[in-house]
């Protein structure tokens, strides 16, 4: 048998290398959606390469967001607001992934994610619904009520 | 020995004790009661703190609570028992005289915080310019802060929320409360939403500053006035100050 390899100029190593490669070489791709799912960017030029914020969006997320959260040191390039700004318009809605940019492209991938379970998926400047304005007028009033009553109230409190 | 203590003591040292004060206090060999959290402040950096003046702050009146709770997006779910609260007003009632304050209360951003001292996963933290948070990324919603800080500063979150602002995210399973409005301060801004408002009806009870600089309007309210701290007792140095209480 390794005569006929070697015959065939081919060695073992080689071949297994070979293989490897092959096997590697559709790994750390990400398949973008077609350009219908794709909402447009609002801003005219994103903070890096497309094929950089491709592959490697989170780790950028996840390295400064310690930097952001723990010492105050914001890079407003990087930034998950700066992202959400840009990339959502004020009309998306999370209930219809192709209307929202992250949530289409992740839709797509069949990748999870949890941002959105804390961070608001919607772009700062998108003009509340009326009805989300008077909602928290209500609920703080209602907040405030409810706890108007004795429930809070110390007798007394101690000084040393 | 403290792990913390990389390097190695001498025999008459442990015997006599002189590396307990690395590791709080000694029991008994190798056994310390406590140990406080990392004073991450530097001298030379700021610390922001608040002053607030009982006198000034009026019975009744919640601009406070109702500014932070929208400049955070914080509303009630119609549940009282278990709605966030970032700040409260307290009503207190001095037994001897009958003589009543109201005033607010909230995270007092302690120097020795103990939400910080019993966190297993160090989502509590302590920043370096001293404002205490939760990172809400490693918090595992075991709520052991919420028991050991004396202040009852902090809420659970138990429900999916919905509609959060941009620099304030919240979510349900993790611990959150006052952030002395970090994004403020992050921002340049050197004010909060709760000491605007407070302002800006009148009452002018509140005093936001750094209180490591001397020149600071409330480092020199302090000085010349004194204040006070509630539990001063524990020893936690909150930044959080009062004066007429």
């Amino acid at each position: 048998m390794p005569s006929v390899l070697t015959r065939a100029g081919l060695s073992l190593p080689a071949l297994l290398a070979g293989l490897v490669f092959f096997a590697l070489s559709g790994c750390g791709k990400v398949e973008p959606p077609p350009a219908s799912l794709l909402a447009e960017a609002r801003g005219d030029q994103c903070v890096e390469p497309t094929d950089v914020m491709r592959r490697e969006h989170m780790q950028i997320l996840m390295h400064e967001r310690d930097e952001a959260k723990r010492y105050g040191r914001r890079n407003p390039d990087h930034s998950f607001v700066g992202c959400v700004d840009c990339h959502v318009s004020p009309t998306a809605n999370r209930e219809d992934p192709s209307t929202h940019f992250c949530m289409a492209c992740h839709e797509f991938n069949a990748v999870r994610m949890d941002c959105f379970q804390c961070h608001t998926d919607r772009p700062s400047d998108a003009a509340p619904a009326s009805h989300r304005n008077v909602d928290l007028h209500e609920s703080i009033e209602r907040h405030l009520a409810a706890h108007a009553d004795a429930s809070t109230n110390a007798v007394e409190v101690s000084i040393p | 020995m403290s792990s913390d203590n990389s390097a190695p003591l001498s025999r008459r040292q442990f015997i006599t004790g002189a590396a307990a004060a690395v590791a709080g206090l000694t029991i008994a060999p190798g056994v310390f009661l406590l140990k406080p959290a990392e004073a991450a402040q530097k001298a030379d950096g700021p610390r922001w703190g608040l002053l607030i003046d009982t006198s000034k702050c009026a019975d009744g009146c919640t601009a406070c609570v109702r500014a932070c709770h929208e400049e955070n997006g914080v509303r009630s779910l119609g549940r009282p028992e278990t709605d966030a609260q970032w700040i409260r007003k307290v009503n207190l009632t001095e037994r001897a005289t009958g003589h009543q304050h109201s005033l607010p209360v909230m995270c007092q951003h302690c120097e020795n915080p103990p939400c910080v001292d019993v966190c297993p996963t160090h989502a509590s933290f302590i920043r370096p310019d001293g404002i205490v948070l939760v990172d809400k990324h490693s918090c595992i919603g075991c709520r052991y802060c919420m028991m050991a800080c004396p202040y009852k500063a902090r809420s659970f979150i138990h429900e999916k929320l919905t509609d959060q602002k941009p620099h304030a995210p919240r979510g349900k399973g993790t611990v959150e409360s006052c952030t002395l409005c970090v994004h403020r301060i992050d921002r340049g801004e050197r004010t909060t939403a709760c000491v605007e408002a407070c302002n800006r009806d009148g009452h002018k009870a509140m005093t936001f500053g750094d209180l490591h600089d001397p020149d600071s309007e409330i480092s020199q309210r302090l000085r010349n006035y004194g204040s006070t701290t509630i539990r001063a007792d524990l020893r936690l140095n909150p930044a959080v100050r009062y004066q007429g209480i």
